[in-house]
This record gives C-alpha cells, structure tokens and sequence, in this order.
C-alpha cells in the first residue's frame, strides 16, 4: 500500500487532507448542535442581531478545543459533501 | 434559496459557532481563512472552498437569526464573524484601553467617522490591527464601549457586586480576566483582585517563591479540585493549591469537580515564562506590548536566551 503525503492529490478522491486521526461520529456532532442550539434558543429574539449576541454560545477555550476535534474529524466529509450539493 | 447539503442544514449551529469561535480565539489581521485551516489542521482553503463554505455559513446564519454585514456591496465574511462575537480576545486588551479613552470623552459616540477614525488612530498608537477593528467594526465596537462603561460604574458603586451580577448590562467571558487580567483593573480600579476572587488564579508568592493557584470557596462539599496532576481536596473557604513546577505549562486546565457536576477553567501557564505584578502576585498577561509602571517578576523554569528591557529605567 502507498503512503500518502499530507496534502497530496488523489485523483479517485480529491485533496487527502487526513493522513491519520479520528472520524467523528453523527452522534458526537449532533451533540455539540443540540447544545448550541439550546443555548441559542435562551438568548432573547430581540438581542440575536446585536454585536456580541453568539458569543454566550461559544464554548470556553478547554471545550473549544474537543469542539475543533469534532469538527476536524468531520471536516472532510462535510467539504466533499459541499461539492456534491450546489449552494446558489 | 440557498440549497444546502443535509448535514449542513442539521449543523447551522455548529458552524455559526465555528466562525463565532475562531472569530473570538483566534482572530489576526482581518483575516480568518488561515485560522480557519491551522484549527482543522488542513492545506490553506481553495478560494472556491471558501466560497463554498461562506455559502454555507450564510445560510446557517440566516437560519439563527444573526446578521449578514455587507461591505462596500458584498458579504463581509470575517466582519460578520466579528460582529457576532464581539470583541476578539487578541484585541482586548487595546480595547480596554479605548474604554478608558471614552470614560473622559463624553462626546465620543456622536464623532462624525472621521473624527473617531482620528481618535482611534491617537489611541492605539501603533496598533494599527486594533484600529483597523474599530474603524470597520465601529457599531460593534460602539456598543461593547457602552456595555463596559455601564459595567465599571456599577461595579464601581456597589463593591459588594461580582461579575455575575453585571451579566444583564455586559456579558464578560472568563477569559478576558484570564488572559487579560487588567480587564479586572479596568472594572473596578480600587480593588480589582475583588473581581478575581470567583475564580481560580495563578498567583507568584515573591516572599516564598512559590507559585500556587488561589481558589474560590465552593458551596458543596465534597469536592475537588484537579489541575494536571495535582489533585485537593475543595473547601468552603478560598484557599491555595500549591503548583510550583505543574505551573509549568502552557495553559493550566483547572477541574472542579462538585457532586451535582463540574467546572472547568483553562488559565495561561508560566511555560515558557510568566510574569507577576508585584502588587498582589496575580500573573500579568505576557503578550502586552506595554506594562504599567511597576515592579514585575520574571519567572521561568529555565535560563532564558534573551531578555530585554525598554523604557522608563534605561531613559534615566
């Protein structure tokens, strides 16, 4: 089997940006949505376009980190998920 | 209509949050993308990627609610992000300084845009990343001025009141105390450490050179605190935890762990070096261009290649 470099070009798969790690579960992304969105859904609907207004949401700098991971793990079936579903 | 992939539809949050975040943590002249691709650990974004994922990000935007700002006839991706949060934490500290600018200029909101392009200019001096800010993010920036000067005179009337009881007028995450500790300075100029005494703190002991973490009291018992490999027993009064070496690090992660849950708090370590005002122990944010007029401690596990001074002793 091959080695692949980071960054390099599969032409069956496009750009390998992973060479090793973890994939995220549905369920562990899921999770993080359910908890923004509940604490989304406390702030006032007449605050949401005020400058400032997500930041309630955003996680402290420790969860912020596991949050990343998460969204690492998913990152590239999301982007190859952006390419196959048009966004006008 | 934006048609947008199913997973991103069920992630509206999650991504909105993801800006929000590298907005808030991570934010460096007027840009993102690079931020964007060092915290998912990837090759920089394709501009079509870009394009794609700000797509994406309207859409998800639009569906919380939040505000798209459009500048000079088209979306502004990075100012939206900003907008959302706030104030990026790499600025705070200069903002704190504009703050002080505005308790003494009653005027200051009414300034045509060129006169408070002029203002900001004089104030930030050669901080032209926090300019910049404040010039393209001036109704952001308005109304976190207001919130902090409504914030100060309260706290300043009443000291018996924290920083949970300004949380109507200004929202204030822990981590402008953490890694801009003169946050607290700005607040609440007569005893600031009063602001500090809710959470735990890296604290130099210059008298017995030992670095410990000052923690709270906790309500609940029994409980603990944790902090890397440290591990004492929490009491109902504050006392300190001793760290010495384990302060050694680059961040400190801090667990309180109470029997109806835990709590979390990730503080600046001393890794490489930290410095410690003299005035009361409490560790100073190392990454200030400038310092007060004080005495400071340098502390550091080992020797240091280069350590300069520039200022007031080196003038005289």
């Amino acid at each position: 089997m091959k080695l692949r470099r980071y960054g390099e070009s599969l032409p069956e798969r496009g750009v390998f940006t992973r060479p090793f790690g973890r994939f995220a579960t549905a369920g562990e992304l899921a999770s993080w949505e359910d908890r923004f969105q509940r604490e989304w859904d406390r702030v006032q609907l007449t605050d949401r376009g005020r400058a400032g207004a997500l930041l309630t949401v955003v996680p402290n700098l420790g969860e912020w980190s596991r949050f990343l991971e998460v969204v690492r793990a998913a990152w590239h079936t999301w982007l190859r998920g952006l390419g196959e579903n048009r966004i006008a | 209509m934006a048609h947008v992939a199913p997973w991103t539809r069920r992630e509206s949050h999650c991504l909105a949050v993801l800006y929000g975040g590298l907005a808030f943590y991570e934010y460096q002249d007027r840009a993102l993308w690079p931020q964007f691709a060092t915290a998912l650990q990837r090759q920089p974004f394709l501009p079509n990627e870009q394009t794609q994922i700000n797509a994406t990000f309207s859409a998800a935007v639009s569906r919380l609610g939040l505000r798209v700002k459009r500048r000079e006839g088209s979306a502004d991706w990075v100012g939206t992000a900003i907008y959302h949060i706030g104030i990026p934490l790499s600025l705070w500290e200069g903002f704190l300084d504009v703050c002080e600018w505005a308790l003494w200029q009653p005027d200051w909101e009414a300034l045509d845009d060129a006169d408070w392009r002029g203002a900001m200019s004089g104030r930030t001096g050669g901080l032209t990343r926090l300019k910049t800010f404040l010039c393209e993010n001036r109704e952001a920036a308005r109304v976190k001025i207001q919130e902090m000067l409504g914030a100060r005179k309260v706290l300043t009337e009443d000291e018996s009141l924290t920083i949970d009881d300004v949380k109507q007028v200004c929202f204030l995450r822990s981590e402008y105390f953490d890694y801009v500790p003169e946050t607290a300075d700005f607040l609440r100029p007569a005893n600031p450490a009063s602001l500090l005494e809710h959470s735990p703190r890296l604290v130099w002991d210059e008298q017995r050179w030992r670095l410990s973490l000052h923690v709270p009291g906790v309500a609940a018992l029994p409980a603990s605190w944790r902090i890397a490999t440290v591990l004492q027993q929490a009491a109902l009064t504050p006392h300190e935890i001793l760290l010495n070496s384990a302060a050694f690090n680059p961040a400190l992660k801090v667990r309180l762990e109470e029997p109806n849950g835990a709590q979390e708090w990730d503080l600046p370590g001393s890794e490489p070096w930290g410095l410690f005002d003299l005035s009361d122990g409490r560790a100073v944010n190392s990454k200030r261009e400038q310092l007060p007029v004080r005495a400071y401690d340098l502390i550091s596990q080992g020797p240091l290649a280069s350590v300069q001074r520039e200022g007031f002793d080196e003038q005289e």
